[in-house]
C-alpha cells in the first residue's frame, strides 16, 4: 500500500521499462564524482582526529603501548579520560614533533598522524608560515602559527553536519506545517502558512539568519545553535513543496480509495500521500544541503558564526581579510567550500534526473 | 491600472508588517540582548558593567519593556519615517541611510547641495553597486544564454553550460577573495577598499566617476556572476521554448531567414518570461550585497547590515530587514506590471 502505481509517462514511450533509477544516477558522471567527493570528506571529517593531530596513532611510552589519537575518535572522546601521553603533550605540545631532534628515552617507537598537528596548536615559530613541503604545513599556517590543512580537515566537520541537520530540521518541520496546510487548508493554511511562506519567499533569509546570530551571546554560537538558526528560517521552502504535493494529491483516486477503506487522516498522510510525494521534497533537500553548508560558511566568515578557536572553512577565511598577503588562508578553506557545494548541486542535479520522470536528458 | 497598482501596495503593507515581525520576534527569540552580548564579548569597560549600569541602558533604550510595547513603539518611529534612533550611530536610521538630503533643503541649501548629500548617502553607494551588478549581469548572461540556445549542442553551448554550472557553485564571498589576492594584491591592478581613492575631493568630475568605477569594478564582478549564471541559464531555456513553438515553425516554412526567425520572433519573445526573474534575482543580490560590501569595505547599507550586527544595533537591523523586503515587494509588483505590457494576453486583475 505504501508505494503507487506507476504515474503517467513514468515508463519509456516503447512500453518496455526505463533504466531504474539507480542506473540513471550512475550514468551521471558528475553526480557520482559529486557523491564519491562526499563521501571521501565525510570520512575525511569522522577520521580528522587519525589525519590531523599532535597526539601519536601508535607510540610505546614507558614500555606501554598507546593508541592516543584514537581515543580522539567519537564516540571514544565522550567516554575516555586523557591518558599519559595525551596528559604530557599538553604540557609539551611539541614533544613528539622534536623527537628526532630532542629523543626521549622514556619514547621507544612512535607513529605520528599524517598531518602531526592538532588544528588548535599555536605554534610561535610558524606564525603565518606560507605552504610548503618542507616544514610539513602543506596549507601553510594562520595568524596563531595553527596548521591550515589540519584546521580545514577538523573544520569539515562542521559544515558536514550543520548541511546536513539543518535540513533534516527544516525537513521535518516544513513537511509537517506543509502537510497539514495543504491536507487541512482552511483558515489555517490561508491565514497563517500561506501568508509566512509567500512572505519568507520573497525575504533574503540572510538578513534573518544574522539578525537572529547576531543578538546572541557568542558563548551559545556553536554548530548546534547555528544548526537551529539556519533551520528555523529555511523551512518554509519546503513547505511550500509539500504543501504544493499534499494539495494536489488529496484528490487523487488512491487517496480516496484508501478513505473509502477507513484510513485515518495520519495514516494517510504518512503513508500514502508522503511516500508519493518524496521526489520533489528530496530533490529540493539535496539543493538545500548545499545552500546551508553555504550559510554556515557565510556567517562564519562574517565572524557570528563558529567562533574561534573551534575551525570552520568560513572562520579561517576570515583572517584572510586581515592579512591580505597570506593567500593560503583564502585559497584552501575557499576551495573546501566550492567543492562541497559544487558536490551537493551535482548530486542534487543527479537526483532530480534519476527520480522526476518529467525532466528529459 | 492606477486602480490595480493601489489595491497591491496597499496589501503590500500587511506583508511588511509581517516580515518586520518576523524579524523581531527571532532577534527576541533569540538569547541576549545588545548589552548582554556586548558583555560577553565587548571592551572590560563593557564588561565590567556593573548591575545597575545594566539596567540603566535597558531602561534608556526601552529594552527592559514588554515585546509588544517595544514593537509598538518601533512601529511609531515607522510612522514619522525616522525609523528609531540607532543605537550605534546615535541619530535616526533614515539619516544613517539616506543623508537627510530633505533637511539640507529644510535648512535652505540648493536642491544641487541635497542632491551632492543623496549622492554620498550608504543607500546610493548601494544603489549603485547593485545597479552595475545587474546591468553586467544583462550584458554578459543574455547573449550567452541566446548565443547558447541559438547552437543547441555545439561547442559553445557545451563550454557555457559547464562554466556556468560552476560558477553558480562559487560561494561569491571566495570569489571575491581570490580576485582580491590576484588583481588587487597580487597584480595591483584595481583599487579594492572603500568606494574613493585619497584625494577624491580635487579630482574632476569625470576623475571622480572613473574613479568610483575602478573601486566599484571587483565588488559589481563578484555580485553579478552568481545571478549572471542562473540568468543565462534560464535566457537559454527561454529561448529554446519560443524556438519550438508553432509559430516559429511557421516563419521557417513561408522562408523566412534564420536571422530574422532568431531575433525577430524568437528574441523578442524569449525576453518575456525572463521579467520574472527580478523576483528571484533580486532577494539574492541584496543577501550578496551585505558580504561583498563587507568584504570590499563599499560603504553601503550591506556594510551597515554588518555592522550593525557586531554592535547589536536593533533599529538598524530592524530598518535594513524592512528595507530590503520593500525592495524586493516592490521589484515584484514592478515585474508583474512589465509583464501585462510585454505580454497583451496577461491581464492585471
Amino acid at each position: 500500500m505504501g508505494t503507487a502505481g506507476p504515474r503517467d509517462g513514468e515508463q519509456a514511450k516503447d512500453g518496455a521499462p526505463g533504466p531504474s533509477a539507480f542506473q540513471t544516477f550512475a550514468r551521471r558522471k558528475g553526480a557520482v564524482q559529486g557523491l564519491a567527493f562526499l563521501v571521501l570528506l565525510a570520512l575525511a571529517a569522522y577520521l580528522a582526529p587519525l589525519l590531523a593531530n599532535n597526539e601519536p596513532l601508535f607510540i610505546r611510552y614507558e614500555g606501554a603501548a598507546h593508541f592516543t589519537a584514537f581515543r580522539g575518535l567519537f564516540p571514544l572522546n565522550r567516554l575516555l579520560k586523557r591518558d599519559a601521553v595525551s596528559l604530557r603533550l599538553m604540557e609539551d605540545p611539541d614533544w613528539l614533533l622534536n623527537q628526532r631532534t630532542r629523543p626521549d628515552p622514556k619514547v621507544s617507537s612512535v607513529l605520528l598522524p599524517p598531518v602531526p598537528f592538532s588544528p588548535f596548536q599555536q605554534r610561535l615559530d610558524d606564525v603565518n608560515t606560507p605552504p610548503s613541503w618542507r616544514t610539513g604545513h602543506y596549507f601553510g599556517c594562520d595568524d596563531s602559527g595553527r596548521d591550515v590543512l589540519s584546521r580545514v580537515l577538523h573544520g569539515a566537520k562542521v559544515s558536514l553536519l550543520v548541511g546536513l541537520l539543518a535540513v533534516g530540521l527544516s525537513g521535518l518541520l516544513g513537511v509537517a506545517v506543509g502537510a497539514v496546510a495543504g491536507y487541512a487548508g482552511g483558515w489555517l493554511d490561508l491565514l497563517i502558512v500561506s501568508r509566512l511562506i509567500e512572505v519568507m519567499a520573497c525575504f533574503p533569509t540572510f538578513f534573518l539568519i544574522l539578525a537572529a546570530v547576531a543578538v546572541m551571546d557568542p558563548k551559545y554560537l556553536n554548530i548546534w545553535t547555528i544548526t537551529v538558526v539556519i533551520a528555523a528560517t529555511s523551512w518554509t521552502g519546503m513547505a511550500r513543496y509539500a504543501r504544493a504535493e499534499f494539495m494536489r494529491m488529496k484528490g487523487a483516486d488512491f487517496v480516496a480509495a484508501a478513505k473509502a477503506l477507513g484510513a485515518s487522516p495520519l495514516r494517510l498522510a504518512l503513508r500514502h500521500i508522503l511516500p508519493n510525494a518524496m521526489t520533489p521534497l528530496l530533490v529540493n533537500a539535496t539543493f538545500d544541503v548545499a545552500g546551508a553548508v553555504l550559510m554556515e560558511a557565510a556567517i562564519s566568515f562574517l565572524g557570528v558564526g563558529v567562533q574561534p578557536p573551534d575551525p570552520s572553512w568560513g572562520n579561517i577565511l576570515n583572517l584572510v581579510t586581515r592579512y591580505w598577503d597570506e593567500w593560503w588562508l583564502g585559497l584552501f578553506p575557499g576551495a573546501a567550500i566550492f567543492l562541497t557545494v559544487l558536490s551537493y548541486n551535482l548530486v542534487g542535479d543527479g537526483v532530480r534526473d534519476a527520480l522526476d520522470p518529467r525532466v528529459e536528458e | 491600472m492606477l486602480n490595480y497598482l493601489a489595491r497591491r501596495v496597499v496589501l503590500m503593507v500587511p506583508t511588511v508588517l509581517l516580515i518586520t515581525a518576523v524579524v523581531f520576534a527571532v532577534m527576541k527569540l533569540a538569547p541576549g540582548n545588545p548589552f548582554s552580548a556586548a558583555q560577553a564579548s565587548g571592551e572590560a569597560a563593557v564588561r565590567q558593567m556593573n548591575p545597575q549600569d545594566y539596567q540603566t541602558l535597558m531602561r534608556r533604550y526601552g529594552l527592559d519593556r514588554p515585546w509588544y510595547v517595544q514593537y509598538g513603539r518601533w512601529l511609531g518611529t515607522l510612522a514619522t519615517g525616522s525609523m528609531g534612533d540607532s543605537f550605534s550611530e546615535r541619530r535616526p536610521v533614515s539619516e544613517v541611510f539616506f543623508n537627510a538630503p530633505a533637511r539640507v533643503l529644510a535648512e535652505g541649501g540648493s536642491l544641487g547641495s541635497a542632491l551632492n548629500q543623496f549622492l554620498s548617502s550608504k543607500f546610493a553607494a548601494t544603489l549603485f553597486l547593485n545597479a552595475l551588478a545587474l546591468f553586467l549581469m544583462a550584458v554578459v548572461a543574455l547573449p550567452t544564454g541566446f548565443h547558447a540556445a541559438a547552437r543547441r549542442g555545439g561547442w559553445f553551448d557545451k563550454a557555457s553550460s559547464v562554466a556556468l554550472y560552476a560558477l553558480f557553485s562559487l560561494p561569491n564571498f571566495w570569489v571575491a577573495i581570490l580576485l582580491i589576492l590576484l588583481v588587487g594584491v597580487r597584480l595591483q591592478w584595481l583599487p579594492f577598499l572603500g568606494m574613493r581613492s585619497d584625494g577624491f575631493e580635487a579630482m574632476s568630475a569625470a576623475g571622480k566617476a572613473w574613479d568610483i568605477l575602478k573601486h566599484a569594478a571587483l565588488p559589481a564582478l563578484c555580485l553579478s556572476y552568481g545571478g549572471l549564471a542562473f540568468l543565462s541559464r534560464f535566457a537559454r531555456g527561454a529561448l529554446l521554448d519560443v524556438l519550438s513553438q508553432d509559430y516559429i515553425r511557421t516563419a521557417r516554412a513561408k522562408g523566412v531567414s534564420e536571422a530574422a526567425v532568431l531575433y525577430r520572433h524568437g528574441l523578442r519573445n524569449a525576453l518575456i518570461p525572463l521579467l520574472t526573474l527580478s523576483g528571484i534575482l533580486l532577494p539574492a543580490l541584496i543577501s550578496g550585497s551585505v558580504i561583498i560590501e563587507q568584504i570590499f569595505s563599499w560603504p553601503g547599507l550591506g556594510q551597515m547590515y554588518v555592522r550593525a550586527i557586531y554592535s547589536r544595533d536593533y533599529p538598524l537591523i530592524m530598518a535594513e530587514s524592512l528595507l530590503g523586503a520593500v525592495a524586493v515587494l516592490l521589484s515584484n509588483l514592478a515585474t508583474d506590471v512589465a509583464y501585462s505590457v510585454a505580454d497583451p494576453r496577461m491581464r492585471l486583475e
